[in-house]
């Protein structure tokens, strides 16, 4: 019988170190700053929820509440396949990276005890 | 995120989309945009540059008036002709004269996009600029004019400002912080 620790470990996802977010939502739009390397970027109201939902929850409960939320109000960010497009987006962007589920808690409630 | 729920109910889920944005570096010493590096086959470096005051009412009339009538006998309105000269000197285009309003005051903002030819250096494009405008060549007197009318529109508002917004990632941060000419406070601040 497999030990549970020997299960692989769920994947992760949180905001890179220092990603700040301003919403715009006059706009419609979310700016966000990425701080290494610096770039502005302006991300669109999927792109934006998305970059929201990256706390350090588990990809599998990042799609549920994704779709749940596009599902509701409809348009092409609810078609098969726009989340991870999307998702994969802004990993290569350096705006999310990816971290073991436990891991990424852990730091999650560091960075909101700062 | 209640907020963002409401913002998609209200505009629907569009396709996912996340894309660069231009950051921006204000001076206020007059040297309003700068260029770092030469731009390569397909990134131009392309830089904002914005002339902006505060005008009464009556100077935005007076300038309106003189924006929507074609100058002189050019058959072209002062916009249009800075357009031109900014293409004929190959250093970018003129994007056109805006209003801001704002609270207490309106503003009037001009606004260049410098896209210079590969190897073109600040100065050169200072150079051409002030050549045309000081000697117009053949055929540009009028435009030449008309630039100088609307820089002086711009002279008598309120508030001036010139600024470049310019790609952060076309901008060399570290050589320009390292530099007492470019940034006096270096020393201080990256101590």
């Amino acid at each position: 019988m497999a030990s549970i620790s020997a299960l692989p470990r769920p994947l992760a996802w949180n905001r890179e170190r220092g990603v700040r977010l301003r919403p715009v939502p006059e706009q419609a739009v979310c700016l966000a700053y990425r701080p290494q390397p610096p770039m502005l970027f302006g991300l669109n109201l999927t792109s934006w929820l998305l970059l929201t939902l990256c706390d350090g929850r588990s990809e599998a409960e990042i799609g549920r509440d994704y779709d749940a939320a596009v599902r509701e109000a409809g348009g092409p960010g609810s078609e098969p396949g726009a989340f991870e497009t999307a998702l994969h987006g802004l990993e290569e962007l350096r705006l999310i990276r990816r971290a073991p589920a436990a891991d990424a808690m852990d730091e999650t409630e560091e960075g909101r005890a700062k | 995120m209640s907020d963002l729920r409401d913002l998609l109910r209200q505009h629907g889920a569009p396709a996912p989309n996340a894309m660069a944005m231009p950051g921006e570096t204000r001076s206020d010493d007059g040297l309003f945009f700068e260029v770092v590096a030469p731009p390569g086959p397909t990134t131009a470096h392309t830089t904002l540059a914005e002339w902006s005051c505060m005008m009464s009412w009556k100077q935005i009339e007076t300038l309106q008036a003189f924006l929507k009538t074609n100058y002189r006998t050019t058959g072209k309105t002062p916009d249009t002709l800075f357009n031109d000269a900014m293409q004929f000197l190959q250093i970018g285009s003129y994007l056109g004269t805006y209003l801001a309003k704002h609270t207490g005051g309106s503003q009037v903002r001009m606004l260049l996009s410098y896209s210079p030819g590969a190897g073109k250096t600040i100065e050169q494009i200072y150079e051409a600029w002030g050549n045309f405008l000081k000697q117009p060549p053949a055929g540009w007197q009028d435009a030449a004019a008309a630039i100088s009318e609307l820089r002086q529109q711009w002279l008598q508002g309120h508030e001036r400002e010139q600024s470049g917004l310019m790609l952060l990632s076309g901008v060399d941060l570290a050589t320009r912080l390292a530099d007492d000419k470019k940034f006096p406070f270096a020393s201080i601040d990256r101590a």
